[in-house]
């Protein structure tokens, strides 16, 4: 890998002037900018779109509030008000209704608890009706019920203290720290109708520190306690987080502290949940965690640095593959400016920012090295202890790889290493730093106030938030990003087989992987790897096929002739494909993207042919190499794919072997094919008898009738077909066709004794017949 | 007393026609047996020379010809311009010793034309595989180095050839110079073929390859004629044994597996005994290998080798490591190029690469790279193949309740299940017969023309041979055959010139029906006496429902 390459980049930029605003936040629930203003609340979206909506007069300050949450449907909002006990809900504003029969007003006090009173610590929305109320002793999830106008308790589950919690809307999953130490997590899950509690786990946080926190939290009073639970609550929430990875979730823990430098994932589960370690590099410090493409992505804002981390399809989240990030891209993408709420602006960025980042990365090699060398150290000392095995492991990634070896490999490496993330795989490990990311404004006159308050970024500030999976809030300076895999980068990294199958994890990664695929093949590298890469793809392929038509069949069962089709892959045409490119989740680790016939025909053969990227003889290897991986997977290989190996057989005048082809039946029988042959007569005669063999097969004589008289096969037609047939078959316009057929053939007996059979067959119909 | 005695190989020689010669010997290129007094031997030939100038006065060349005398029978065969292989075999003979008298008759019927000329024409195939031609040689090297070439080549190939075919299936199959396919689901046909290129993409120096299962060819990137000629060297005359007692083509498992090395190494049969003292002695010439040098080499080695045997068989030499033994063949598509063939051996799968002559040809390590290679994947290749021959032989159950051969001209595809018909054997009469039948429907020089032209115009004269062949073969038939009222015969020809179909009956006991359409042959032997022409004809029907449902016959 080298530095100029970058494996994450910064899309979407929005960004907004936070003092402008009363109240600004990133709402997770609905991944949107919350900025409220006066009466207005504004929500700009990912895709840069903002909804204005005004709120009714409920008599609290927007200084005096605390938090403010619109419900998923943003016709209700939330608000708690500093030093306040109670939970307030309304309605926001709508002119077209009755604002006095559809507006509502909730304002709701929890319950004393053992003559302790509950003091609000948040709320989510779990629904558009429904509502979890946390507070310093309980939790409360509530519908709305909008006739009455209140809300209904429907569960409720009361702690000692609540210091600090965790709620990832995706999957409605809240995680509370309930004790002193920091270290006992209860989970709960929120399904319709239904709230399951995930298995209590516990924090692995060293004594001393669990001391500390003890001993300094029991030497408060009540009102210091809080105090400082606040505070260590801002620490904890900043060092954990509910992740979703392939389909699975894990609580992960940045523990950090002089010895310890790890992060920790508690995979969420209906069991106890499992511990995975992934140790972090030895420098710099201020870790966060985000998610992109399935990838683990953890910054250190100390030396600002990022790596990516794979999980890859190891079970029990073994780590496979790391990447290291690259600076953050100059923002090539347009900046949408959000001025004041209403305007949206956009600007280009200026292309020095890619001189000033090289200028910075020059600088910050030093450090890029140390942490490169630290994880490689890392890593071939933890190989050193384990067998041999990963040794040679690291020796085949870092040459050509045996891909059945390095599987087999794998799987020990998995058994061996349960139960802590190892490094496996020696990627280079880049370590690439950005200071600052400026950007300029190339029409300042035009965009003036963007210009007065800001016109530089700086990245890996503390004042970033980051929120899952993969967004970065900064409320300081008002910008919103998101991260953002650069697979274009990626896909030059890939140098083998195991970065490959890490590429096909991502998702929309099928036109870089096709060009990976192109590339491969056009630096004529060994078959086998080709081989590989076919087989992974197919393999995907034939599982999208099964499984579309276990769903076509109990989706469209009413409509028989979509089932016939179903009931048979062998007929499936392009509009299933691209239903089942719908229907395929990437999220499963082992499955990829689904890469069809189509695709590879049109985005590699067709182009390495037309550009004459690689010679005929070496591509017919391939496309052989394709069919064959097809057909094992029992998938038909499709008449286009067919067809160009017949054209480069006969290009680079291999007959030979096409008819070798011909004779296992490697191309399934079609009329397509029987044509192609027979056309082919000139070249070769042999064509034509493979060509009548085919029809044969087909068995189907009304099309073997008229290729028959297209090619003028006189003797075929009178032999084949009985004279019934042959009334049925000929009309008017054939008969006249093969009249001139068999005048052309200047054979005597044969147009006397056909003529002769034909004046009875067709006199009554056609007397011009007489020859 | 009668003594009857079979058709005997007389001799054997090769001849150019060279203008102004100062030593008329200097003409002869072979001769065997080469004990024959030259006089004699310029005897024959100058008989061969009339015979040919004499027949030119009806035809602009000489093609596929024999001269039938009492005694003898001549054939010939023109591979090069002005160069002739003859062969001249006895006719077999019956003698009658009365008191002092001997009154010997002889019976030419035993022996077939299409037969022999067929051997000289795969002997010569042979020869230009390993040496490219007799041109070639003379212009390259010299005569004599031609000599010593055809000497040792053909020593060793005569006695391959059966000049008896007292067995239907020798006869035919003498007759059909076929390939024998695997008939490989396309799967597992796929799997082999990217193996092979797999091997071959890893290895650039590789240029063609050959893969077979016992004897039984399953891919190769030669063009036809070359395969054919490699395929038949592979599978019958790395060991070549004395053709009366054993098949014409003889599997190559028989040789290749499942036989423990016996104690006494087996020493490969060859006109003039060639010994391995003998062939150590043998001049070495860079380019040219010797070919007793080759089939010594692959006897040995393979007799040497057990069951689980998986390595070279030529290339590096297997007792010494330092030795390679890389004997070269010609193989091309316009023009002939040199190519080291290298034969590995693992189970019953024959893999033999033919490679760029090269320097690292001569260094372990390549060999040991691409072994490697092979080795990891040719495992699960004999695992499969294995596997479905197993089931191929469940399937196969079938087609030995019928008896026929099939021949494609088009792939020189062959298939037959006539090894049943033993009570058939010895009966000459009947052999004649349908030797007659064959030859009215097989003319093998049309099958060759397009690959000879680059040395030889023939011209089309199945015509002629047919002509040729019905007058051959009105006698016997009336004359062997116990009544004529027997035979019953129906010959149709149809519209389309190339196909033809023969249904008849012999002594009411053997029904014979040959069918041709386009490239493709059967021939079907139906034994029962209450069978009438309208039942044959749906036997027919049954056979091709069952086997050749697939392809169009009509």
């Amino acid at each position: 890998m080298e530095n100029s390459e970058f494996l994450v980049e910064l899309m979407n930029p929005i960004h907004f002037i936070p003092s402008e605003y009363d109240f600004v936040f990133f709402d997770e629930t609905l991944q949107e900018i919350i900025l409220l203003s006066k009466n207005i609340i504004y929500c700009v979206s990912l895709d840069h779109k903002i909804t204005e909506i005004k709120i009714p007069k409920i008599g609290i300050e927007n200084q005096n509030i605390s938090q403010i949450k619109l419900s998923p449907n943003k016709k209700f909002f939330a608000i708690i008000q500093k030093n306040d006990p109670r939970f307030y809900i309304f309605s926001v504003k709508n002119e077209n209704e009755n604002e006095n029969e559809n507006s509502i007003q909730i304002k709701y006090l929890p319950k004393k608890y053992k003559d302790k009173h509950f003091v609000p610590i948040s709320f989510e929305w779990l629904d558009s009706n429904e509502i979890l109320f946390i507070t310093t002793f309980s939790l409360e999830h509530h519908h709305l019920d909008l006739k009455k106008k209140t809300v209904q308790k429907i569960g409720a589950y009361s702690f000692v203290f609540i210091h600090c919690y965790l709620y990832q809307p995706q999957h409605k999953i809240i995680l509370l720290c309930t004790d002193l130490n920091y270290i006992n997590i209860r989970g709960f899950q929120f399904r319709i109708n239904e709230i399951i509690q995930i298995p209590k786990f516990q924090l692995d946080i060293p004594v001393k520190e669990m001391y500390s926190k003890i001993k300094t939290n029991s030497n408060q009073g009540k009102e210091s306690i809080e105090y400082k639970i606040r505070s260590n609550q801002n620490n904890i929430t900043k060092s954990i987080s509910i992740i979703q990875l392939y389909n699975k979730l894990y609580c992960t823990h940045i523990m950090i502290d002089e010895s310890i430098r790890e992060l920790r994932l508690y995979r969420l589960s209906k069991h106890t949940p499992h511990r995975d370690v992934l140790r972090l590099p030895k420098i710099g410090s201020g870790f966060s965690v985000n998610v992109v493409d399935n990838l683990l992505l953890i910054h250190n804002s100390e030396i600002q640095l990022s790596i990516l981390y794979d999980f890859g399809p190891h079970k029990n989240g073994n780590l496979s593959f790391a990447f290291s990030i690259k600076p953050f891209v100059p923002f090539e993408e347009k900046i949408f400016i959000v001025e004041n709420g209403i305007n949206l602006k956009k600007i280009l960025g200026n292309n020095e920012n890619q001189n000033q980042n090289q200028n910075q990365n020059e600088n910050q090699n030093q450090i890029q090295n140390q942490i490169q060398n630290q994880i490689q150290n890392e890593n071939e000392n933890e190989n050193q202890n384990q067998n041999e095995n990963q040794n040679q492991i690291q020796n085949q990634n870092q040459n050509q790889i045996q891909y059945q070896n390095q599987n087999q490999n794998q799987n020990q490496n998995q058994n061996e290493n349960e139960n802590q993330i190892q490094i496996q795989n020696q990627f280079k490990y880049e370590n690439q730093i950005q200071n600052q990311n400026q950007f300029k404004n190339e029409n300042q006159n035009q965009f003036k106030n963007i210009i007065q308050f800001k016109n530089t970024i700086d990245l890996y500030k503390p004042e970033w938030k980051h929120y899952q999976p993969n967004f970065v809030f900064d409320p300081k300076d008002g910008f919103l990003f998101h991260f953002e895999l650069d697979l274009k980068s990626v896909a030059l990294c890939v140098e083998n087989l195991s970065q490959f199958e890490f590429l096909l994890r991502r998702s929309n990664c099928k036109n870089v992987a096709l060009d990976v695929i192109k590339e491969i093949i056009a630096q004529y590298k060994n078959i086998s790897i080709i081989n590989w890469i076919f087989d992974l793809l197919n393999k995907n392929y034939s599982l999208a096929l099964s499984k579309a038509t276990e769903t076509s069949l109990t989706g469209l069962s009413s409509q028989k002739s979509q089932i016939f089709q179903l009931q048979n892959p062998k007929n499936w045409n392009q509009q299933n494909i691209k239903r089942i490119q719908k229907t395929v989740s990437p999220n499963n680790p082992k499955s990829f993207v689904v890469i069809d016939q189509e695709d590879i025909y049109y985005e590699v053969f067709e182009k390495l042919h037309k550009n004459k990227i690689v010679d005929e003889k070496f591509l017919i290897v391939v496309i052989t190499e394709y069919i064959r991986s097809l057909t094992s997977y029992n998938i038909e290989v499709s008449l286009m794919i067919c067809n160009r190996l017949i054209d480069l057989f006969v290009i680079s005048n291999q007959l030979h072997k096409l008819f070798q082809f011909i004779q296992h039946r490697v191309f399934k029988d079609s009329f397509e094919i029987a044509n192609k042959l027979i056309g082919m007569q000139a070249i070769d005669p042999k064509c034509r008898n493979f060509g009548i063999d085919i029809l044969k097969r087909l068995d189907n004589k009304q099309e073997m009738f008229d290729i028959f008289l297209s090619y003028g096969m006189l003797n075929q037609i009178m032999k084949h077909f009985t004279q019934d047939e042959l009334v049925v078959f000929f009309d008017e316009d054939k008969l006249k066709i093969f009249k001139s057929k068999l005048l052309k053939s200047n054979n005597d007996l044969q147009i006397f004794t056909i003529s002769k059979v034909f004046s009875e067959l067709f006199k009554e119909k056609y007397d011009n017949l007489k020859i | 007393m009668n003594i009857f005695q079979i058709p005997r190989f007389d001799s054997f020689f090769i001849f150019r026609r060279v203008i102004n010669l100062k030593n008329e010997a200097d003409k002869i290129i072979l001769y065997l047996p080469n004990k024959i007094p030259i006089d004699k031997q310029l005897l024959n030939i100058g008989f061969a020379q009339a015979t040919i100038a004499f027949s030119r006065t009806f035809s602009s060349s000489f093609p596929q010809a024999s001269l039938h005398t009492e005694k003898y029978r001549w054939v010939f065969f023109e591979p090069e311009p002005n160069y002739w292989m003859v062969f001249l075999i006895k006719n077999a003979s019956n003698t009658q010793a009365k008191e002092s008298k001997k009154n010997e008759k002889f019976k030419y019927e035993f022996t077939n034309d299409n037969c022999l000329f067929q051997a000289l024409r795969k002997g010569y195939y042979m020869f230009s595989l390993f040496y490219h031609s007799f041109n070639h040689l003379i212009t390259n090297y010299s005569l004599e180095e031609l000599r010593n070439k055809v000497n040792q080549f053909f020593s060793f190939f005569i006695p391959t050839v059966d000049f008896i075919q007292t067995s239907l299936k020798k006869r035919l199959l003498s007759l059909f110079q076929g390939i024998r396919y695997y008939p490989l689901d396309k799967n597992m046909f796929l799997k082999v073929y990217c193996f092979v290129n797999m091997i071959e993409s890893s290895f650039s120096k590789i240029k063609h390859s050959i893969f077979l299962y016992g004897s039984n060819l399953i891919w190769s990137s030669l063009n036809l004629s070359d395969t054919n000629s490699l395929y038949n060297f592979l599978c019958g005359y790395i060991n070549p044994k004395p053709a009366v007692e054993n098949e014409y083509l003889v599997g190559i498992e028989e040789f290749f597996i499942g036989k423990t090395a016996s104690p006494q190494l087996p020493q490969p049969k060859n006109y003039f005994n060639w010994s391995l003292e003998d062939i150590s002695k043998l001049p070495q010439n860079p380019d040219l290998f010797n070919y007793p040098e080759l089939v010594f080499h692959i006897t040995q080695t393979i007799a040497k080798a057990r069951s689980n045997f998986s390595d070279f068989i030529t290339g590096p030499k297997l007792d010494s490591k330092k030795n390679f033994f890389l004997p070269k063949i010609f193989v091309g598509n316009e023009e002939k190029k040199q190519h080291v063939l290298l034969i590995y051996k693992a189970n019953k799968v024959i893999f033999c690469l033919l490679v760029e002559p090269d320097e690292k040809l001569q260094t372990m390590s390549f060999y040991n790279q691409m072994k490697k290679r092979i080795e990891t994947e040719i495992e699960t290749i004999v695992n499969n193949l294995f596997k479905s021959e197993h089931i191929l032989q469940i399937s196969s159950q079938n087609e030995l309740l019928y008896k026929f051969l099939y021949f494609n001209e088009m792939n020189l595809a062959l298939k037959e299940t006539l090894s049943m018909c033993k009570e058939f054997e010895l009966r000459h009469q009947f052999l004649m017969y349908l030797s007659s039948i064959v030859d009215s429907f097989y003319n093998s020089e049309r099958l060759f023309i397009n690959q000879e032209k680059r040395y030889f115009q023939l011209k089309n004269i199945e015509q002629q041979t047919k002509a040729q062949n019905q007058e051959n073969n009105k006698d016997p038939i009336e004359n062997n055959l116990d009544s004529q009222k027997q035979t019953q015969t129906e010959k149709y020809v149809n519209l389309d010139q190339n196909l033809i179909e023969v249904t008849t009956n012999i002594n009411n006991s053997l029904w014979i029906v040959m069918k041709r359409a386009g490239s493709r042959l059967i021939l079907m032997l139906v034994e029962n006496q209450n069978l009438n022409i309208s039942n044959i004809s749906k036997e027919v029907d049954k056979l091709n429902a069952e086997f050749f449902r697939t392809i169009y016959l009509n």
